[in-house]
């Protein structure tokens, strides 16, 4: 039986938030910002502003320039995190295979389901109503039906915005072979590059390649998932969040208002980085083995590194000693743009020796109130007297966390 | 673009099923009457819930405001400036 899947794309997905909560921003090009920092970026565009070049990541004096009328809007996480989990719950109530492929993208295995509802296009549309009724008039979706995952994305970049493209057999070649290879979700900058001094340039010159010597440009698996997406085939399933694995790191990352050359400084912002690291840990009820630490330069270049640890920890400070002595062996060879902090080799704390040191069950006690009271009165009420009258401020992008 | 305000205000507001509904508030000497909201948001924070609104009132403004049910208190938040 063929597989019937959605992917649906929240279209200029920040923006439209925006525009959605405040009217007076409606038909105009707006940019939702990561911070109000003269160097920080451009989240999220308009499509308005989308019309002037202005799109996710231009600086904030680019686009300007490119759009002098240009509304700045602070972005704001709370807002976009309900919406999400909004929509989320409209896709939920069509299957449960809802796959979250970031936060305003999704996709849904409706393969059991649809019939119930009317079909796969029934949903789309039925989504699309529900969302303009139960969240916003103005937040609109694109959607692409197909019979596996790589189409259905595939499908929903095809029109925008609030758009609803269904991929058969009977049109996949016509679609697949009028696709730049750019256009093909998992092609990026790189692999075009090296496609490119292959030879292939289109997706007829993909599938022609001989498939021995795609294998020994990318290696067997990439080679071969190549070739596949130039037939449009994929048979990676919708992983449900209830179905997916345990994370395997945990990390956060900010960019600094301006370039630091200070240790002291830098490592201030790695205790905030690596408190807010092991506060997630401990709330999923998880310890890390290892510790990694990058350093991002104003020239774009980065130096990093991890290192296993030898305990499990879901303590901030310890997190923090390991990134420190990371610190040391890095050459700083240039202001400081940005830093991330993360933990990796992740078991469920169930799975680990618990210390019997008293040192240890002090500690663990100590973070356990501080939990519970920062559950109660919320995040930051108690934190260490380093972190004293400290604050990082919400970060929109990613949604104030990386993935590593 | 929006001016933050930060202030207690007086909110005569509709509890009804579970949702909260704003229908007039008091800023500056002065009544607004909601028209419309047009995105409803909410935030736990530790044990207490805000609830947040974007309001169109009828003489034009835009504005946000929130609610914390466990202080009983409303705020504004912002207000849109053209």
């Amino acid at each position: 039986m063929a597989r019937l899947i959605l992917h649906i794309d929240m279209n200029s997905y920040f923006a439209t938030v925006e525009q959605q909560a405040n009217p007076k921003l409606r038909g105009k090009p707006i940019a939702v910002m990561g911070s109000t920092a003269k160097r920080s970026i451009i989240v999220a565009a308009s499509i308005e502003a989308k019309r002037y070049g202005v799109k996710t990541a231009t600086r904030i004096d680019e686009a300007l320039r490119l759009c002098p009328e240009l509304v700045l809007v602070n972005g704001e996480p709370r807002k976009y995190s309900w919406v999400t989990k909004k929509f989320i719950d409209i896709f939920e109530g069509y299957t449960d295979k809802v796959e979250i492929f970031s936060i305003d993208e999704a996709f849904l295995d409706v393969t059991k389901t649809a019939n119930i509802y009317g079909g796969a296009e029934q949903i789309a549309l039925s989504i699309k109503q529900r969302i303009r009724d139960e969240i916003g008039s103005y937040i609109s979706c694109s959607v692409g039906i197909a019979k596996n995952k790589f189409l259905a994305k595939t499908g929903s970049d095809l029109k925008k915005p609030d758009g609803l493209t269904i991929i058969t057999d009977e049109n996949v070649d016509d679609i697949l072979l009028s696709l730049p290879l750019c256009e093909f979700c998992g092609i990026g900058k790189r692999i075009l590059a090296r496609l490119g001094a292959l030879g292939i340039g289109t997706t007829q010159q993909l599938r022609d390649y001989p498939n021995v010597l795609l294998n020994r440009e990318f290696g067997i698996a990439s080679g071969e998932k190549l070739k596949r997406m130039a037939y449009g085939m994929d048979s990676s399933p919708v992983i449900s969040r209830h179905d997916r694995a345990d994370a395997k790191s945990y990390g956060h990352s900010r960019t600094l208002n301006k370039n630091v050359t200070d240790r002291n400084e830098i490592r201030k912002h790695m205790l905030l980085l690596s408190e807010k690291v092991a506060t997630r840990m401990r709330k999923d009820g998880c310890m890390a083995k290892e510790v990694g630490l990058w350093i991002r330069f104003g020239d774009f270049t980065g130096v990093g590194q991890r290192h296993r640890i030898g305990k499990w920890t879901h303590d901030g400070v310890e997190v923090y000693d390991a990134a420190v002595k990371i610190l040391e062996l890095l050459d700083l060879r240039a202001p400081v743009r940005a830093i991330g902090v993360y933990a990796a080799q992740i078991q469920r704390d169930s799975h680990t020796t618990a210390s019997l040191l008293p040192e240890d069950t002090i500690n663990d006690k100590i973070l356990a109130a501080m939990d519970a009271v920062n559950n109660r009165f919320g995040e930051t009420v108690v934190t260490r007297a380093r972190l004293a009258g400290v604050k990082i401020k919400e970060v929109v992008s990613g949604m104030g966390r990386d993935k590593f | 673009m929006y001016t933050r305000i930060d202030k207690k205000i007086k909110t005569i507001a509709l509890f009804e099923n579970g949702k909260v509904i704003p229908k007039i508030f008091r800023y500056a000497n002065r009544d607004y009457k909601v028209r419309g909201i047009s995105l409803a948001y909410q935030e736990r924070e530790g044990r207490s819930v805000n609830y947040y609104f974007g309001i169109e009132t009828d003489e034009g403004g835009v504005y946000k405001l929130h609610y914390n049910d466990e202080k009983l208190t409303w705020w504004l938040d912002e207000v849109w400036q053209d």
